[in-house]
């Protein structure tokens, strides 16, 4: 993380044993550092005005439309690709070949002969080829419950169902969001040191609300009059989102690092605040209040993660009162620490509560949430060097017995078919001999039981070279607390649902709602600014807005 | 055909996995790939590096490069290195990967007929080297990485689709 000066005062950040938990990191809830709420403030800052230069749309909505914005001096335009989609073939799966739209973020105003290029392109996909001026790939499809309803009722003269709206959330779900140079698209190296664009995920960030502001003028062209803009804010965009998503955290082991630090930090220096003006705590008691009707309004069809929601719903007027009196020394610590006797949902929802009245303190934290050096770790002198340090920080993974056939029962593999991560049961289904190398505790166990007895480490590590994955991570995880997730990512009883639920929080995303362990349908940008928003107070306060405040 | 560095960088480090390579010298490999054909050098360098899973470049050159960090602010600017058979025709490439200032960077054959790295530099901080745009690489060595990437691969089946993703076919709202 790059230093920011002056430091301000900040409490000890919670230790990596207890933050890079598999299941406190599937508990994780969207803050005010979230990468789409960093890109709303950037373009609120910017007074950035969204144009649609071109709408080609016919009456039954199929056509392309072409939005664009300025950002950091640069212009950049979303074309998007209504398209006719039988329902048969309509799916949430990355297996599917057809969508009802499709989209590519583009670096400037696209002309007539780049829009024909991108409307052939799009909408095929992984298929099609892309150039370095297309920023972003994605596609959607319609909400079958929501996007026709709110059609129809545009078209009576009245206002979409509210109730329906909220159970729903969106009337266009994502089902993959491609950028750094997925199918031909532009690196992210090529775009990074542009002004708002560098962050992570900014440009997905930047399309995704870019499709949400397409999804409500489509609506609104076919239903043929305006939808109230309160019932528009509440209307995101959905996300899909399966295994493609979970290796990523486990690949990008800086980034991860910076992302928790970056978060942490921000919690340190709320947590140590001498105390907090009536102002700060006016604003505490309003945002608890939202974020109990939050919790109203989520509901999802697992029995399992509902159950989680009842108790976060029935733990949170604990909180709430706390934030009554906050007359004490160091007052938001005190409401850390009672959180910490109530569930890990609750722990982590009040923790993104109390960030969030504190933009001067921590917004700046938002431009350490990213990976410039691409360095290497500093490596390991000598073997007693390396022994302390797995010891250090991996005796977690030293305390597996990979004996027991259900600690390494799952191995992670990418399938021929959609060149996508799948898991499987090594005991049970082939593939196993072609596992991808998530196993990080199974190897980082095996390099120290091979080195007992080794006293050469350079001679060692070029006999051994199956070993030097583990050395990376060793080194890297000196050097990055935050950059291992400390659980066993083979064991039976991995959830990568919690893998999903973190990085999703980090991208802003709410109304989580797994429909298995392994993948999950979320909300963006619901209470989002809509484009006449971004020049008033609501741009940046929109921390789990929902319909009922 | 032209790919973005994230596509190639990506092939070859399946390639060399496929080949039977470790997943760290791989991921360096994909590195290698993309600035070997940045720099204008020879594509076969790449295939024949992949050939032989037990005597190549792929293994030695990681453990190569970290002592030029190593000795390079003990002894520098100007060191030199022993180098293997077969590692010459990828060493400067994998050079180049390294937070070092460059001076000069040459393979030499010394009077014994050893081969030797002979380098002038220095270290800087790391930093993100300026991208490509575009990459142009030459079609036996795409068809020679996508067929050893497809060896990491795992056939698909509708039972593995379901259960390997926790997903049904069709999930509509």
């Amino acid at each position: 993380m790059k230093d920011l000066a002056p430091q301000p005062p900040h409490s000890a950040l919670r230790p990596p044993s207890k933050v890079m938990r598999l299941a406190r990191m599937g508990a994780m809830f969207p803050t005010r550092l979230s990468f789409l709420r960093v890109m709303t403030r950037r373009l609120a800052a910017e007074g950035a005005r969204l144009t649609r230069p071109v709408w080609q749309i016919d009456a039954q909505g199929y056509g392309h439309a072409v939005y664009s914005i300025p950002l950091g001096g640069h212009i950049y335009s979303l074309v998007a690709i209504s398209t006719h989609l039988p329902d048969e073939m309509r799916t949430d799966r990355v297996i599917a070949t057809a969508w009802d739209s499709t989209y590519v973020l583009y670096d400037g105003t696209p002309d007539a002969a780049e829009i024909a290029r991108i409307v052939a392109q799009a909408p095929r996909q992984e298929a099609g080829r892309f150039t370095e001026r297309d920023l972003v790939l994605s596609r959607a499809n319609k909400s079958m419950r929501l996007f026709q309803h709110v059609v129809d009722r545009l078209r009576a003269g009245q206002q979409p169902d509210p109730g329906l709206i909220n159970d729903v959330g969106y009337l266009m779900r994502t089902t993959a969001v491609y950028g750094n140079g997925k199918f031909g698209i532009a690196d992210r190296a090529l775009i990074e040191d542009r002004p708002g664009l560098g962050g992570a995920f900014a440009a997905e960030m930047l399309t995704v609300w870019m499709i949400r502001n397409f999804t409500h003028d489509l609506v609104e062209h076919l239903g043929g009059a305006p939808m109230d803009p309160q019932l528009k804010r509440h209307l995101g965009i959905g996300n899909s989102t399966g295994l493609g998503m979970a290796p990523f955290l486990v690949s990008h082991p800086v980034l991860l690092n910076n992302w928790v630090i970056a978060r942490e930090t921000a919690l340190a220096r709320v947590r140590a605040l001498p105390a907090v003006t009536e102002d700060e705590a006016q604003s505490l008691r309003a945002l608890a209040t939202r974020a109990a009707h939050h919790l109203d309004e989520w509901r999802v069809p697992d029995p399992g993660h509902q159950a989680r929601i009842d108790l976060l719903r029935r733990e949170w007027p604990e909180i709430t009162a706390a934030l009554h009196d906050l007359s004490g020394d160091q007052p938001l610590d005190a409401v850390i620490a009672l959180s910490e006797r109530l569930s890990l949902d609750t722990q982590e929802l009040t923790i993104a509560l109390l960030l969030e009245p504190f933009g001067d303190l921590i917004d700046g934290l938002a431009d350490c949430m990213i990976d410039p050096a691409f360095s290497g770790a500093q490596p390991f002198a000598d073997v007693p060097a390396l022994r302390r340090a797995i010891e250090d920080q991996y005796g977690w993974a030293l305390a597996i017995d990979f004996d027991s056939e259900d600690q390494r029962r799952l191995f992670w593999y990418v399938s021929e078919e959609k060149l996508e991560p799948r898991l499987g049961d090594r005991f049970a289904e082939p593939g196993a001999d072609r596992e991808s190398p998530l196993d990080i505790a199974r190897r980082v166990q095996a390099l120290y039981r091979d080195l007992e007895g080794v006293t050469d480490l350079r001679a060692f590590r070029s006999a051994r070279p199956d070993h030097e994955l583990a050395l990376f991570r060793i080194a890297t995880a000196r050097q990055y607390p935050y950059a291992e997730i400390r659980d066993n990512l083979i064991a039976d009883t991995c959830l990568p649902i919690d893998m999903l639920r973190c990085k999703l929080s980090f991208f802003g995303a709410t109304k989580f709602d797994p429909k298995s362990d392994r993948w999950t349908r979320i909300s963006l940008a619901q209470g989002a600014p809509l484009p006449q928003d971004l020049g008033t107070s609501r741009a940046d306060d929109w921390w789990l807005a929902g319909l009922t405040e | 055909m032209s790919f973005s560095a994230n596509e190639i960088a990506s092939l070859a480090q399946k390639a060399a996995r496929g080949a039977g390579f470790p997943p760290a010298q791989a991921d360096l490999f994909g590195r290698a790939t993309v600035q070997h054909l940045t720099d204008g050098r020879p594509p076969e360098a790449l295939t024949d590096a992949l050939a032989d899973v037990t005597n190549s470049p792929i293994l030695r050159l990681p453990l190569l490069i970290e002592d030029i960090l190593r000795v390079l602010p003990l002894a520098g600017p100007e060191i030199t290195l022993t180098l293997q058979p077969g590692d010459e025709a990828l060493i400067e490439t994998y050079v180049r990967l390294l937070p070092v200032r460059l001076r000069s960077c040459t393979v030499l054959r010394d009077a014994s007929g050893q081969l030797r790295l002979a380098l002038n530099g220095t270290l800087r901080k790391p930093q993100r080297r300026p991208a490509p745009a575009r990459i142009e690489a030459p079609q036996p060595l795409l068809d020679t990485l996508s067929r050893y990437a497809a060896q990491t691969y795992v056939p698909a089946s509708e039972a593995s689709r379901s259960a390997g993703a926790g997903a049904g076919n069709i999930d509509n709202d």
